[in-house]
C-alpha cells in the first residue's frame, strides 16, 4: 500500500467514526469535562488514538463500545493531568449520599406522595426538558450519571456500559435504579409533573 | 417469602423490569403491588413518561454535537501525522 493509499484509508476510518459516533463521544466527553473545547480535544485524541490501535473490531455496536473504551482512557488521562481522582475511583455505588433514604421512610414507604406526571413534552419544549435533564444529571454522583448516560442515552448494552464504567453487573442495576430515583426527584423539584394531573 | 414487598423494594423492581431483570415470582408480586398501591403505580408511570420524553428530547437535540471545525481538525491532524512520518 502506498503512503497516499494509507492516508486515504485513515481519513475514511476517521470519517466513518465521526459520522457514526462523533456526537455520542462528544456528549459523553462534555458530561465529564463541562467544557466544549476540552471535550472536543479529547474526542480528537480518542479518534487519533483509535487509528493507532492495530485491530479495530468488526461490527457497529462493538465499534462504539471500543471507541468509548478509548475515550474513557483519554478522560482518565485528562483527570490525572488536573490532579483529580481517576474515574475508576469515582465509580462508587455505595456512596453515602443515598437517594433512597431521601425518597423512602425507614419502613420502605414513600416519604412524599408521588404524582402522575403525564407526558412532560405536552407542557414544555423538548429542549427545555433536555436542559433540565442535563442539569439534573450533573447533580448525580459520577457513577450514577455515567451509567445513566451510557445505558439510557447512548443506548450501549448493559454489559458494555458496565465494562466502560468499570463496575460489576450487580452494581450496574443499583446505579441505574438510584439514578432513576434521583432524576425523577430532581425533575419534580424543577417543576416537572406539578402542573399535570 | 415476602408476599407484599414494601414500596422501596417495588421501586427497585420497577427499575429492574426496565433492564429486563424482573422475572418469576418477583414480577408477579410487583404487578400485584402496583395494582394495589397508587404511589408506586404513579412512580412506575412517571419513569415511563420520563423515558419517553428523554427519547424524544434526545432526538430533538442531536444537533448538539461535535462542531464542524473539530471534525475538520481531526482530519488535519491525520495529514499532519502522516507528513511527519
Amino acid at each position: 500500500m502506498t503512503n497516499k493509499e494509507a492516508n486515504a484509508e485513515r481519513h475514511a476510518a476517521i470519517q466513518r467514526w465521526l459520522c457514526a459516533h462523533g456526537d455520542s463521544l462528544y456528549r459523553y466527553a462534555f458530561l465529564h469535562t463541562r467544557h466544549r473545547e476540552t471535550a472536543e480535544d479529547i474526542v480528537q485524541e480518542t479518534l487519533l488514538g483509535a487509528l493507532r490501535t492495530p485491530h479495530p473490531p468488526d461490527g457497529r455496536a462493538s465499534e462504539k463500545t471500543w471507541l468509548f473504551g478509548i475515550l474513557k482512557h483519554k478522560l482518565a488521562d485528562h483527570v490525572r493531568s488536573r490532579q483529580r481522582a481517576p474515574l475508576d475511583q469515582r465509580v462508587d455505588p455505595t456512596d453515602d449520599t443515598d437517594i433512597e433514604t431521601d425518597v423512602f421512610l425507614a419502613n420502605g414507604r414513600w416519604r412524599e406522595p408521588t404524582s402522575a406526571w403525564g407526558d412532560p413534552l405536552k407542557y414544555v419544549e423538548a429542549k427545555t426538558f433536555w436542559r433540565s435533564l442535563k442539569a439534573c444529571l450533573g447533580n448525580l454522583p459520577d457513577a450514577q450519571s455515567e451509567m445513566f448516560v451510557l445505558r439510557e442515552i447512548e443506548e450501549l448494552p448493559l454489559e458494555d456500559a458496565a465494562e466502560i464504567a468499570g463496575v460489576s453487573a450487580t452494581n450496574v442495576y443499583v446505579l441505574l435504579h438510584r439514578a432513576r430515583l434521583a432524576l425523577r426527584q430532581c425533575l419534580q423539584h424543577a417543576g416537572f409533573g406539578q402542573d399535570s394531573s | 417469602m415476602n408476599l407484599m414487598p414494601h414500596c422501596q423494594r417495588v421501586a427497585q423492581n420497577v427499575s429492574a423490569a426496565r433492564d429486563g431483570q424482573l422475572h418469576g415470582w418477583a414480577r408477579i408480586i410487583t404487578l400485584l403491588h402496583l395494582a394495589l398501591c397508587g404511589p408506586c403505580r404513579r412512580y412506575a408511570r412517571d419513569i415511563d413518561q420520563i423515558y419517553s420524553a428523554l427519547q424524544s428530547a434526545h432526538q430533538a437535540q442531536r444537533a448538539e454535537g461535535l462542531s464542524a471545525s473539530a471534525k475538520q481538525h481531526v482530519h488535519d491532524r491525520v495529514d499532519q501525522e502522516d507528513a511527519e512520518r
